[in-house]
């Protein structure tokens, strides 16, 4: 224990015990269920804000004013208590548990708790649980399918790579479609800092809040309309993730010392690998070539074939080598990766000052050999009362990573640096023998070295590292006006600086061969400041009212300078001075400044009937000085039915609510949008050069907006054993400030202004369900979540009917497009006549490509949805997720590639020549081609197997529309079995309580209608966080893990 | 209490006061809101030579593939296949967004303050470009075109167009021959000349010869009187290699300065351009139809072997003749699509600074170390002019010896071969070129030809020469209908379906031909999305230039 008195010491606030003129109230608080001490209960004075928690033990000692008449003893899922002081001092209490969950509290805008009851919105709370020891490193990651309304895709297995979360669909066409995460307070920045474009070259880029310790935090609320996050401003436009961590918040009143340490150790391995065939080696037609594809000869029907290339014989091989298949090439790739995830939590606290202390390391060695994600942190915090009184406290909190990972996307493209170590990696031929991969002077060996590099190879020498620091810091000064008005101020910081350096090696298929680096320094820094006057008063029994101004200030900087060196000269030095020559690689400073003012009230009605009214202006630098102020308000209303009518309750029917929201949230635009500047280009031929940049700027920009109705109830049944939670919304964004795409005839290619209109509409379900209680203790608790958003482009602008969000090559585009969903792709089709019927071309037995393109997938699913199982006995509890997508297309390179390869099971059925539906067609009209009598001639020309999946055919080569798979997916996502050791059997030991668990996530996944043997993830997603979605171009698969976990306290 | 009012008063006035200048800082500090004439030109005419520049996916590619100097594998070129969407019809947004958007502004600003030179400069740029997207498209958006507050430009007609830019290149002469009050002078940032200003109105006089013969069947437009004074005064044409107008390229790869097409072909990865067996074979002396039995000195400076004296192939090959190896238009081989990155025969040290093929051998195939990359991309050469000129006088345009004019622009083309290895040989040791009796024989087969014949050898010399400049050869086809183009449908060209795959190969292989020739370009499908200007799609086996009359 000393060594935790020193850390204390450290960390804790100087702080003075002041003994005032009150009376000493002393007790113990207990659970109903199971007898035992309650940790954390909130002791509060009635209508005042003098109050504090319970220890460990359940224990509490609380000064009162002598005026004070009523403590107030709540908790999160026991039922609220009041009771009258009198002339006690001792009062010992037992909390029951609250089924209804009635009383329950969340965090909302600007950090205000509020009880779910009074919320005429829905704000969904997330408990830290859920987050840590669910053999999942990220954050988000572990968060996928528990809350409705949100979507949370990863972008793939590499570690620490990003992931991409949106709330209710997607509220502008090009910009930030993500949500704001505010931590204690202060908003956090969760960029993805893209060096090279991750379609050619790029990496697993990672996400800015991977930096956040999930051990660190203490709860998590997402709030997800336009009225509930309002008031946080132009940024909320997309919701809004509101984190506390434990030290933001450490909280006075707690006496003692609370030690938590949580250890998990997990093993990773690549979730699902294609089924492959080992019949046919590589080649075309049924004979060996050493090609991609294997499409050759059988393996019985040749003994040896020629060594690749004379590099092999560096390294023992002979001129030839047996004809035989290399079943497990690609599983010999991968290794078993582990992640380890170790931090110590510290909470200690006297009646007026706590200090709370986490540091946390996690080690996630990734199945791609040497890719990891490292990160460090620690953070401490504290709070103190001041003699003046004076409430002070502060966190800071610093963390470092560190992500290796390997070069992803498109190895095809015809781009010097695109060398992605995925190009072949899952599709090897059947023949290949990948190991070894180097010779002694560190040359690739390959089958055809121009092609790809070899996946050892490239892991080793072919790397993205990208060393992360953070540090956020905050402090609020507090003091309580009078009983029921309080005054706080906030002032914050979170800093970022982010070193990045991506190597192509010598000797790589990138870079020419002569081997280079890009160097990428980013730097962000985001001040906060907030002023707060929180008001908080009861007119008699039956109308309260509480309500706040305020104003914020806000300041975002960004520097950011890239260099690219080309030419590594000594080999294995990899150092932008070891390079022959040294250029700019992109970079500036941005800033922008944001100044609000807002006002909340909310007026109660006998604890039934919520008035909700919101109001904000900011004020915008980045808008045109004589334009940059703009309103929005809000309202809403919480109706609890069931306890305006008391006579509707019964034992079947025991709570009802009802909230309508209403809410409009604008938002400004991004730096230097404004004026037209001229860009820079790099010297040619020595000569300094100037250009117009393809986007225009406006002078005449404005703020967009978002306006949402949302609707929802809230129903409890049965005592508690079915509860339901409906929310039905529709928002429109509109006057979206984007750079919108025009015909280049114009002069530009896209030109900013504010145009467009999307709208989405959706449901969010959560029925939770606790079917089996029994009084030997048993439980067993389901949740079914049901996610829908339904979007829809209403307009672009002016007469444009179709816009670009991204592009692939051509094909497909991700478009917006009036009428369709938001980011559906549109791109190369095939011809067919006006049935429908495929058109094949005579002189082929092929397809016939179509002079126009078309619509042909959408990446939005119909719907999410999943179930979690939880039994529970005693101290025992075994829990599983499973979710369910359905829809949502997805562009895989990684499925056309398995199929026109000929390396799964899907292939191996090729002796034999087919005949593709359709009828014939010409090829230069794209018209049905007819008999004498004017009829459509069915197809018989005849094609080999191998025809089909290369070529104007499906897979390689094929129009994008047969690039297109559905994404619907079953996934067993979580599976968790924990146990309690009894704190009987703890008593003699220092701990105060311990806990163990082993934890699966992805263990099995199925995707019913892809090509069976592919058994390909779609949820992977090549382009990280950004809107670019459904597209996945050679991004690392999937990743399952299976782990063991450790919480003890003492 | 006292002390916190007072914060709180302090606090408010913080937020009061002051916030126009406290919002005012959202001009951008990265780059330059003022335009410079003198560093807009050098990027305008870099990107000329980039959109024009035939590697994979710009202008040149697919037009040497039409042109059958390049055989490919992409299906959006081979069997006449272009579409929309091609990646070089998505060129379309670089010539106008790019180029000619910058030349708009070099011109408004240089005529602003009167700089007579820089306005000759930028609109002798503009009438070219305008000219090569017409010959593509036919009716393009044009007098709306790169017009502030216009996001629908009208597509004007091409005839309109073309009156247009001979209009222009006249008032360009008129500027380039008046001297500038404004006291900058085009210097080192005009990397074609070098600021020589005398050699900018020999290239405008040069390209308007160029217009004026590809008009010369459009009777309402071909200026008979002009054409012969701009041939009557030699010296105030193009005259000499040295004046060409060419945009160059240098030897730095970092920022890359090389020809884009060295670049894409030696920097790794597969190679997209494989060398026509149509074309070698016409070099090679080896097409029945012309030039048969007559060898062309400029093969190992075009293109360069990899497998030396009959090294193994990697895989089996398609078309392999001796060491050249490739692959055929239209083809549906089995051995097309097979890996050979040190297999094919490359394109050379001539048009992009490549290796020049002296018989050596390099097992893991060639890179940027063996060559530089500082080939200039060749727009009009002296050369070319002679061609005008030669074809001019081949049907009657203009009097004159037409054997004597085609002599003349051979001897120009092998010289121009010398002058460009001479840019961009670096270190490789390149004998000057030794035409031998090729220019004997070759005359020898003109004097023994008919009239028509006499235009065919006239332009498939034109378009040997052309090698590593396609797009004029495109529009000269179109024009003239020669050289005579490999078919697949031609029973002499592919009896049965079939072609040999050459004396070395694998044996035969079948070859076809779905579509028609395409006679222009297909529009960009972004352009059509979004100006509602624009007209329908177009057939472009059907839809003909304004110039292209059958006569």
């Amino acid at each position: 224990m000393k060594r935790f008195a020193v850390l204390l010491a450290l960390f804790t606030f100087v702080c003075i015990v002041i003994q005032a003129q009150s009376v000493q109230i002393t007790g113990n608080v207990t659970g109903s269920d199971d007898g035992l001490p309650l940790p954390g209960v909130s002791v509060v004075v009635k209508g005042t804000t003098i109050g504090t928690v319970t220890d460990v033990n359940g224990n509490y000692t609380l000064s009162v004013p002598a005026s004070a008449t009523t403590l107030v003893y709540s908790f999160v899922g026991m039922k609220t208590q009041e009771i009258a002081i009198g002339s006690q001092t001792v009062i010992n209490i037992i909390l029951e548990v609250d089924a209804l969950k009635l009383d329950e509290v969340v965090v909302t805008a600007i950090g205000i708790s509020r009880q779910q009851k009074s919320l005429g919105y829905s704000v969904v709370d997330i408990s830290a649980d859920e987050a840590i020891q669910r053999s999942e490193p990220d954050l988000l990651r572990a968060l996928q399918g528990k809350v409705p309304g949100v979507e949370i895709r990863s972008s793939g297995g590499s570690p620490g790579s990003a992931t991409r979360i949106t709330i209710r669909g997607a509220s502008s066409f090009y910009g930030n479609n993500e949500p704001l995460f505010v931590v204690d307070g202060i908003p956090y920045s969760n960029v993805m800092v893209e060096t090279t474009d991750m379609n050619v070259g790029g990496g697993a880029y990672g996400s800015g809040i991977a930096t956040l310790d999930p051990n660190d935090i203490l709860s998590m609320s997402v709030l997800k309309g336009a009225a509930a996050a309002a008031l946080y401003g132009s940024r909320a436009m997309n919701g809004v993730v509101v984190i506390s961590t434990k030290s933001g918040n450490a909280t006075a009143g707690r006496k003692g010392l609370e030690v938590t340490v949580n250890s998990s150790v997990n093993f990773e391995t690549l979730a699902q690998l294609p089924e492959y065939q080992n019949t046919y080696g590589n080649g075309v037609d049924f004979e060996y070539q050493n090609s991609n594809g294997s499409w050759g000869a059988r393996f019985d029907s040749l003994d040896s074939i020629p060594i690749w290339n004379e590099d092999y014989k560096l390294v023992g091989f002979g001129d030839s080598i047996a004809y035989v298949p290399q079943p497990n090439n690609v599983r010999d790739l991968f290794r078993t990766g582990f992640v380890y995830d170790n931090s110590v939590n510290i909470q200690s606290g006297t009646e007026k000052s706590a200090v709370n202390f986490t540091a946390s390391a996690l080690n996630n060695d990734g199945y791609i050999p040497h890719s990891s994600f490292d990160r460090y942190s620690v953070s401490a915090g504290g709070s103190t009362l001041l003699q003046n009184g004076i409430k002070v406290n502060g966190s800071v909190a610093y963390t470092n990573s560190k992500q290796v990972g390997g070069i992803f996307g498109n190895n095809q493209a015809d781009d010097p640096e695109a060398a992605s170590s995925f190009a072949r990696a899952l599709w090897l031929g059947r023949t290949w023998i990948m190991d070894p991969y180097e010779t002694v002077d560190g040359v690739p060996l390959s089958h055809s070295p121009s092609q790809y590099d070899n996946p050892l190879w490239s892991w080793k020498h072919n790397q993205n590292i990208t060393d992360m620091d953070r540090i956020t810091a905050n402090m609020q000064f507090s003091y309580d006006l009078t009983s029921w008005m309080n005054l706080s101020y906030k002032l914050g910081a979170n800093t970022f600086h982010q070193f990045r350096k991506q190597i192509i090696d010598l000797n790589s298929r990138g870079y020419e061969g002569v081997g280079g680096m890009v160097t990428d320094d980013y730097k962000f820094t985001e001040l906060e400041s907030n002023l707060l006057v929180t008001l908080n008063h009861n007119f008699g029994e039956k109308i309260s009212v509480t309500g706040l101004i305020g104003n914020n200030i806000n300041q975002r900087s960004s520097d950011r300078k890239a260099f690219q060196g080309k030419g590594i000269i000594v080999p294995g030095i990899y150092d932008l001075n070891n390079t022959l020559a040294v250029i700019p690689y992109g970079g500036g400073i941005t800033k922008r400044r944001l100044i609000g003012a807002f006002g909340d009230v909310t007026v109660g009605y006998d604890n039934y009937l919520y008035l909700n009214l919101v109001g904000r202006n900011d004020w915008s630098s980045t808008l045109p000085l004589d334009n940059n102020s703009y309103f929005y308000p809000a309202a809403s209303v919480s109706f609890l039915f069931s306890e305006a009518f008391e006579n509707l309750k019964s034992n079947l029917f025991n709570l009802g609510k009802l909230r309508l929201s209403w809410g409009k949230v604008g938002n400004d635009a991004s730096p230097y949008y404004i004026y037209d500047v001229y860009g820079l280009n790099l010297p040619i031929l020595g000569q300094p050069s100037m250009y117009t940049p393809n986007t225009g700027y406006s002078p005449n920009l404005s703020p967009e907006f978002k306006t949402e109705f949302e609707a929802g109830t809230q129903l409890v049944f049965l005592n508690g054993k079915i509860g339901l939670d409906f929310t039905w919304y529709n928002n429109t964004s509109t006057d979206q400030i984007l750079a919108i795409d025009v015909a280049a005839s114009s002069g530009y290619t896209s030109q900013y202004s504010n145009v467009g209109e999307l709208n989405n509409t959706g449901v969010e379900i959560g029925l939770d369900l606790n079917p089996v209680k029994s009084v030997s203790g048993f439980e067993w608790n389901m949740y079914l979540q049901f996610t829908q958003n339904k979007s829809e482009v209403k307009a672009i602008f002016g007469d444009v009917k179709r816009a670009t969000v991204g592009a692939l090559f051509g094909d497909p585009y991700v478009v917006v497009a009036v009428g369709q969903p938001y980011g559906v792709f549109y791109g190369e089709v095939n011809c067919r006549d006006d049935e429908g019927n495929l058109l094949i071309n005579p002189g082929t037995g092929l397809l016939i490509r179509s002079t126009e393109q078309d619509y042909y997938g959408d990446p939005n699913p119909d719907f999410l949805s999943s179930l979690s199982n939880t039994f529970t006995f005693k101290g025992l509890s075994f829990s599983f997720m499973i979710d369910y997508r359905q829809g949502g297309d997805v562009y895989s390179n990684s499925i056309v590639s398995l199929l026109g390869r000929g390396v799964t099971k899907d292939t191996e059925d090729r002796e034999k020549n087919v005949i593709i539906p359709g009828y014939y067609g010409d090829p230069n009209t794209g018209e049905p081609l007819l008999d004498g009598s004017g009829n459509k001639i069915p197809n018989i020309s005849q094609v080999a197997v191998n025809d089909l999946y290369f070529g104007e055919s499906f897979a390689i080569n094929a129009a994008g529309e047969w690039n297109i798979y559905d994404g619907t997916t079953y996934r067993l996502r979580e599976v968790s079995l924990g146990y309690e050791i009894p704190k009987s059997l703890l008593q003699s030991t220092p701990f105060g309580s311990a806990h163990v668990s082993v934890t699966g996530r992805n263990l099995w996944y199925w995707s019913p209608n892809i090509p069976k043997y592919t058994n390909h993830d779609m949820d992977v997603n090549g382009y990280g966080s950004s809107n670019v979605q459904g597209i996945e171009y050679s991004a690392a698969p999937s990743v399952k893990r299976i782990g063991f976990n450790l919480k003890f306290t003492f | 209490m006292k002390k916190i009012k007072v914060f709180l008063l302090a606090a408010l006035l913080i937020v009061a006061a002051g916030c126009e200048d406290f919002l005012d800082i959202n001009k951008d500090p990265n780059n330059p809101s003022e335009p410079n004439i003198q560093q807009l030109l050098p990027g305008i005419q870099r990107s000329i030579g980039n959109i024009l520049s035939y590697n994979f996916g710009y202008v040149g590619y697919a037009n040497a593939v039409f042109t059958h100097q390049m055989a490919t594998r992409q299906p959006e070129y081979d069997d006449y296949g272009i579409s929309g969407s091609a990646y070089a019809v998505n060129r379309w947004y670089e010539f106008y967004a790019e180029a000619l958007k910058d030349i708009e502004l070099l011109i408004s600003i240089a005529e602003e303050v009167e700089n007579t030179y820089y306005a000759g400069i930028g609109k002798t740029l503009k009438a070219y470009l305008y000219s090569v997207m017409v010959d593509l498209w036919g009716d393009i958006p044009y007098s709306e075109a790169n017009t502030k507050g216009i996001i629908h430009p009208v597509f004007d007609d091409d005839v309109a167009i073309y009156t247009d830019l001979l209009a222009l290149l006249e008032e360009a002469y008129t500027d380039l021959n008046t001297e500038p009050t404004d006291p900058r002078e085009p210097g080192n940032d005009d990397i074609i000349y070098k600021g020589n200003i005398a050699r900018w109105k020999k290239a405008n006089r040069t390209i308007l010869l160029k217009l004026y013969t590809q008009v010369r069947k459009v009777d309402a437009m071909y200026n008979a009187t002009k054409v012969n004074a701009l041939l009557d005064a030699p010296t105030s044409l193009i005259n000499s290699w040295a004046e060409s107008f060419i945009i160059p390229y240098g030897t730095s790869a970092s920022p890359d300065d090389r020809h884009p097409a060295f670049t894409s072909e030696y920097g790794g990865g597969q190679i997209s351009m494989y060398i026509s067996p149509w074309f070698y074979e016409i070099m090679n002396g080896e097409n029945p139809n012309i030039f048969t039995g007559i060898k062309d000195p400029r093969i190992p400076y075009y293109f360069v072997n990899q497998k030396v004296g009959g090294a193994a192939s990697e895989n089996n090959v398609e078309y392999r003749n001796g060491d050249f190896i490739s692959i055929y238009f239209g083809s549906t081989g089995k051995n097309r699509d097979h890996a050979g990155r040190a297999t094919f025969t490359m394109v050379g040290i001539y048009p992009v600074g490549g290796k020049y093929d002296n018989n050596t051998y390099k097992s893991s195939g060639l890179g940027t170390s063996d060559g530089t990359g500082a080939a200039p991309m060749r727009l009009v050469t002296y050369a070319d002019r002679l061609y005008l000129e030669a074809e001019l006088i081949s049907v009657g345009k203009r009097t004159g010896d037409a054997k004597a004019k085609l002599v003349e622009a051979i001897n120009a083309s092998m010289a121009q071969v010398d002058a460009v290895v001479n840019l961009c040989k670096g270190s490789q040791t390149v004998p000057a070129i030794s035409s031998g009796s090729y220019v004997n024989s070759v005359t020898t087969q003109y004097d023994a030809a008919s009239a028509a014949k006499k235009l065919e050898i006239i332009m498939t010399q034109k378009w040997i020469s052309s090698w590593g400049s396609s797009t004029d050869q495109y529009t000269d086809y179109r024009r003239t209908g020669y050289p005579v183009l490999f078919d697949p449908e031609n029973t002499s060209h592919a009896p049965g379906g079939f072609v040999t795959g050459g004396p070395d190969g694998s044996g035969p292989v079948p070859v076809q031909r779905t579509k028609d020739y395409p006679l222009s370009w297909p529009y960009d499908l972004i352009e059509l999305t979004l100006n509602n200007s624009a007209p329908a799609q177009k057939t472009i086996s059907t839809s003909r230039i304004f110039w292209d009359v059958v006569k």
